[in-house]
């Protein structure tokens, strides 16, 4: 059953690919839609028939270089498919809103679908190839069709700085997987991850050590944790806001589904693992929503955030491999289930968030925080939106981001107890990071809530287009009810989560884990749904009974209170950077800030400005002086390049001459190092 | 149900408390303990005016903020004895369904349009991140001393290890009492009777909100106290019989009110960029009993 959907899925992607440029624009919206709604249909009856049915594997023959391609749909793939293909399709049915704002770029639209399909597909294959050569292949696709995505409004040139930005770092990452799996091939003889989880059962612990850290690199690029985050802040800012949220929900996901994958293919050392990643998380987690806080840009606040939100989704996996480190099977579970039920739930208000600040940006035409102000009078779905998207991405019950971080909490804790003194230790430090971490998100989101869609408009000029309607505000319900029903009904999702705890198989004698403990844990875990659910009814009674009791009472408008003063207060209003203004002079330590002040003179000041920028340490050592200083030893070879065609011609000639000469040479280099060998000694 | 019961009656007499200690401390009779609740249901059969800038999120906040802690109240228990919702890492759940409500009234400040209440928010944010570590940490270092993870079983098996819980149990207490006073912006961090908005914290954010809307939040203070006291008395309570508890219980929740008295008394505001290294202090002193914890069982290498 599986073999089949996978080929249609495959063929009416690749088929519409091809047929987008032929066809008109008005018969290509049909067209568009059709295609999506049976990608989605295909690839959800995919995962729930893996669901139902376990594991289904089958091989093509392949050729002579790939050697037989064998695909697996196992319960691991089945959650990441899921999870792409709803997010995938909520985000095209939203573009189809967000572009219209477009209207003179048709064939940039048409490349940008064609694109989009190419990305769906191309993601959903990687979750389920086993072919390492063909895994490569297929992820290049991805790379280059989301760096497609990105550059949509290719006339700026930021835009296109950000799309090489991404294209460059991604191909870091995908070096670090080549040199792996060319590793792995020299080995087993074989591209086959089977065969290399087989070899890997009896390879030395350092080996492992050394090939997972490669895997964790190229991964841990994509997925953006810290320091490999460096691309996020830059690509999700230019891309359109569909894409933004697409590539935060879904494409950095794929990297934490190369992590986990490769995690049981490799199966490194587990403490040390388990600790590397803990630590990596942890200081991800904070570097993220720290850095986050301080921006200005609210899609840049965003893409820091999901920096954030992969180093949380990353504590989960290092509490998991502590688990089977330490044997201790409830932290195993927690860590896991937490893990990758924070990546729907990050899929999920992640990409409401990005397409709620896609419909600010076609409102206001500016993503600068301070600069707007009073939007819920325009946009008030949108306003409602965002704010159960922002209480859910902080972990506040009643919304889903509570329940993961909620699993984490209570493995952090059982790990705590474990009566380890190294664990204990770093589980404290774990609770301790993930309490700032939770307070650092809500002084984030309150900003960006309060400042952006609450009290006046902080720019008088700036004109507010009403967006608030079709297309780019009713996909966004679906996420928004997701939301909820992950954070009311967790318990619901306790068979899938079974399934796939338990498919993560672990080849280490000491840890040992029964199906029915993995059933309780999780039914105790998922338990916290009922007390949501309690919390949302006291919520209500209270509203209710507020409501039944102020209805008659006197009800007056007026100015808000100004000590006195009436006047138009728009200007003296509190803007973001006022709002963090003491966080930033305490965290001033972790990143750069350039600041521009002028001050007032003389009786009558002129107009003043201040600015302030901040910059990313991170990048700046890892990327900016690096380059730099490449380009300083490069500077030095300019020389060569004279664009003088005669010197061109000289270089190839003496390029030809050197191999003749080396080659020549080549034959006789061993008599001669014999022979100084023999004159030496 | 009891400890549901009891935090709701001491709620209604906690200011009074306050008020009434800080009266005698300046040499005044002061009003009776039930003045400020007067004053409250006073202000909840009030109507109510509303800045033209504020939208619904002003309107339903207070009602979200007073709810969760109603929610927080079901969870604290009562010694030994299980609150009205008790499960595996339900304080964790307690301090999140409080940041529900510090999330709606910081947003709802915002919402008026002024800087002063913007201020307030800005303030109320940063001080409660900070805090946040410290009770996360103290019910870790609980949470290991007991091997339990939920706050009835904590408080239960607290005093069969050792006598030491007593003396961190104190300790415990210090750090809750001022995570107490930071939440509710009393005295060392903030001035609730200062008469200048640009060194308010908590009360300028509600500069706005009158009528049965101010009624609840400053019922929802009153609430919060008796909550945090009830956390605390829980810390000597343990498992004793409700004939003994009760009363402890009560003289526990008028000590505190007498002390928070006694510092608003005798003691001035901290400057305003002092606060976060005083906040810092909660934190090092909750480490201070993970410490403690961990010598206590001997794993400390």
């Amino acid at each position: 059953m599986i073999k089949p959907g996978f080929e249609i899925l495959n063929i009416i992607g690749l088929a519409a690919v091809v047929a987008i440029p032929l066809v008109g624009s008005k018969a290509n919206k049909m067209m568009t839609s059709v295609v999506f709604c049976l990608l989605f249909s295909l690839s959800i009856a995919l995962s729930v028939l893996v669901f139902y049915n376990g594991t289904q594997i089958f091989t093509y023959s392949g050729n002579i270089i790939t050697g037989p391609i064998t695909l697996k749909a196992d319960y691991l793939s089945a959650w990441f498919i899921s999870i792409i293909a709803f997010v995938f399709t909520i985000g095209y049915f939203y573009s189809k809103g967000y572009l219209k704002h477009y209207p003179e770029r048709t064939s940039e639209t048409k490349l940008h679908y064609a694109a989009f399909i190419l990305g769906l597909i191309s993601l959903i294959d990687i979750c389920l190839i086993q072919n390492s050569l063909v895994f490569l292949f297929v992820w290049e696709i991805m790379t280059i069709s989301i760096t497609v995505l990105v550059i949509f409004e290719s006339h700026k040139s930021e835009v296109l700085r950000a799309g090489m930005y991404y294209f460059i770092v991604s191909h870091i990452g995908l070096l670090m997987l080549f040199v792996a799996f060319l590793w792995g091939k020299a080995n087993t003889g074989s591209y086959d991850f089977e065969a290399m989880a087989s070899y890997m059962l009896s390879a030395p612990n350092s080996t492992k050590l050394i090939i997972y850290g490669l895997f964790f690199i190229g991964f841990g690029i994509k997925a953006g944790i810290f320091p490999f985050h460096v691309w996020l802040p830059v690509a999700h800012p230019a891309a359109p806001a569909h894409i933004s949220g697409i590539m935060s929900g879904v494409v950095i996901k794929i990297g934490i589904f190369g992590i986990i994958r490769m995690l049981f293919i490799v199966h490194p050392d587990f403490c040390i693992t388990g600790y590397i990643i803990l630590f990596l998380s942890l200081v991800s987690g904070l570097y993220g929503v720290m850095l986050a806080i301080v921006q200005h840009n609210l899609k840049k606040m965003l893409a820091y955030h999901s920096i954030e939100n992969i180093g949380l989704i990353g504590i989960g996996i290092g509490i998991g491999c502590l688990g089977i480190a330490y044997n201790m099977p409830l932290l195993f579970v927690l860590g896991f289930s937490g893990a990758l039920l924070h990546v729907w739930n990050h899929a999920l208000f992640k990409s409401l968030l990005f397409f709620c600040s896609g419909n600010i940006y076609q409102s206001a035409h500016t993503m600068n925080i301070d600069r707007l102000g009073g939007l819920n009078k325009q946009l008030p779905k949108t306003t409602m939106l965002f704010m159960s998207g922002a209480i859910a991405i902080c972990g506040i019950p009643p919304f889903n981001g509570f329940v993961s971080e909620f699993m984490m909490y209570v493995g952090l804790y059982n790990g705590l107890q474990g009566g380890y003194f190294i664990l204990s230790f770093w589980a404290l430090f774990g609770i301790i990071i993930m309490a700032l971490i939770g307070g650092l998100a809500l002084m984030c989101f309150t900003k960006a809530t309060g400042i952006i869609f609450l009290g006046n408009k902080r720019e008088t000029k700036l004109e507010y287009k009403n967006t608030d309607n079709g297309n780019m505000i009713y996909p966004l319900f679906l996420l928004a009810i997701a939301i909820a029903i992950i954070g009311f009904a967790p318990f619901l999702l306790n068979k899938t989560l079974f399934s796939l705890i338990s498919s993560l198989k672990v080849h280490t004698s000491q840890f040992v884990i029964y199906q029915p403990e993995i059933e309780t844990y999780l039914r105790e875990a998922t338990h916290i749904g009922w007390f949501s659910i309690c919390f949302i009814l006291i919520i209500a009674t209270v509203i209710i009974l507020r409501k039944a009791i102020v209805v008659n009472k006197v009800k007056k408008e007026d100015h808000t209170w100004g000590c006195g003063y009436t006047g138009e207060t728009v200007a003296m209003q509190y803007s973001g950077s006022s709002f963090i203004r003491e966080y930033r002079k305490l965290a001033e330590f972790i990143f750069k800030t350039i600041k521009k002040k002028k001050a007032a003179k003389g009786l009558y000041p002129s107009k003043i400005e201040h600015s302030t920028h901040i910059l990313d340490y991170i990048e700046i050592w890892l990327i900016d002086k690096p380059i730099k200083l490449l380009r300083l030893a490069l500077n030095r070879f300019t020389f060569l390049q004279n664009g003088n065609i005669q010197v061109y011609l000289l270089y190839g000639l003496v390029f030809i001459m050197i191999i003749l000469i080396y080659t020549s040479i080549n034959q006789n280099i061993d008599t001669l190092l014999n022979f100084l060998k023999t004159k030496a000694l | 149900m009891i400890s549901f019961i009891l935090i709701v009656l001491v709620s209604i007499v906690f200011s009074g408390v306050i008020i009434r200690t800080k009266s005698l401390a300046s040499g005044r009779k002061g009003p009776g303990i039930l003045q400020p609740m007067k004053d409250i249901v006073r202000l909840w059969r009030k109507g109510a005016v509303y800045s033209k800038t504020t939208s619904f999120v002003f309107q339903i906040a207070p009602s979200i903020y007073f709810a969760s802690l109603i929610m927080a109240a079901l969870l604290v228990p009562f010694g030994g004895e299980k609150g009205i919702l008790s499960f595996q890492g339900d304080f964790v759940m307690f301090a999140y369904v409080l940041a529900l409500g510090k999330f709606m009234m910081i947003i709802s400040s915002l919402d008026t349009g002024s800087s002063f209440e913007g201020m307030g928010a800005s303030r109320e944010a940063l001080y409660s991140m900070l805090t946040e570590p410290a009770f996360f940490i103290l019910m870790g270092s609980f949470a290991l001393f007991t091997g339990q993870s939920s706050f009835a079983d904590i408080f239960n098996n607290l005093h069969l290890r050792s006598e030491n819980a007593y003396m961190i149990g104190i300790l415990a207490a210090f750090v809750l009492m001022f995570i107490a006073m930071i939440e509710n912006s009393r005295m060392p961090i903030d001035d609730p009777k200062t008469h200048l908005e640009l060194t308010m914290i908590h009360e300028v954010m509600i500069l706005d909100n009158s009528g049965f809307d101010l009624g609840l939040i400053l019922y929802s203070a009153q609430l919060k106290f008796a909550i945090y006291g009830a956390l605390i008395a829980n810390f000597f309570i343990t498992s004793m019989p409700f004939t003994i508890a009760i009363p402890i219980f009560l003289g526990i929740q008028v000590l505190f009110a007498f002390i928070i008295g006694l510092f608003e008394s005798f003691m001035a505001r901290f400057r305003m960029n002092h606060n976060p290294q005083f906040v810092f202090i909660l934190t090092s002193v909750a480490m201070l009993i993970f410490l403690g914890v961990l010598l206590v069982l001997g794993k400390l290498i």
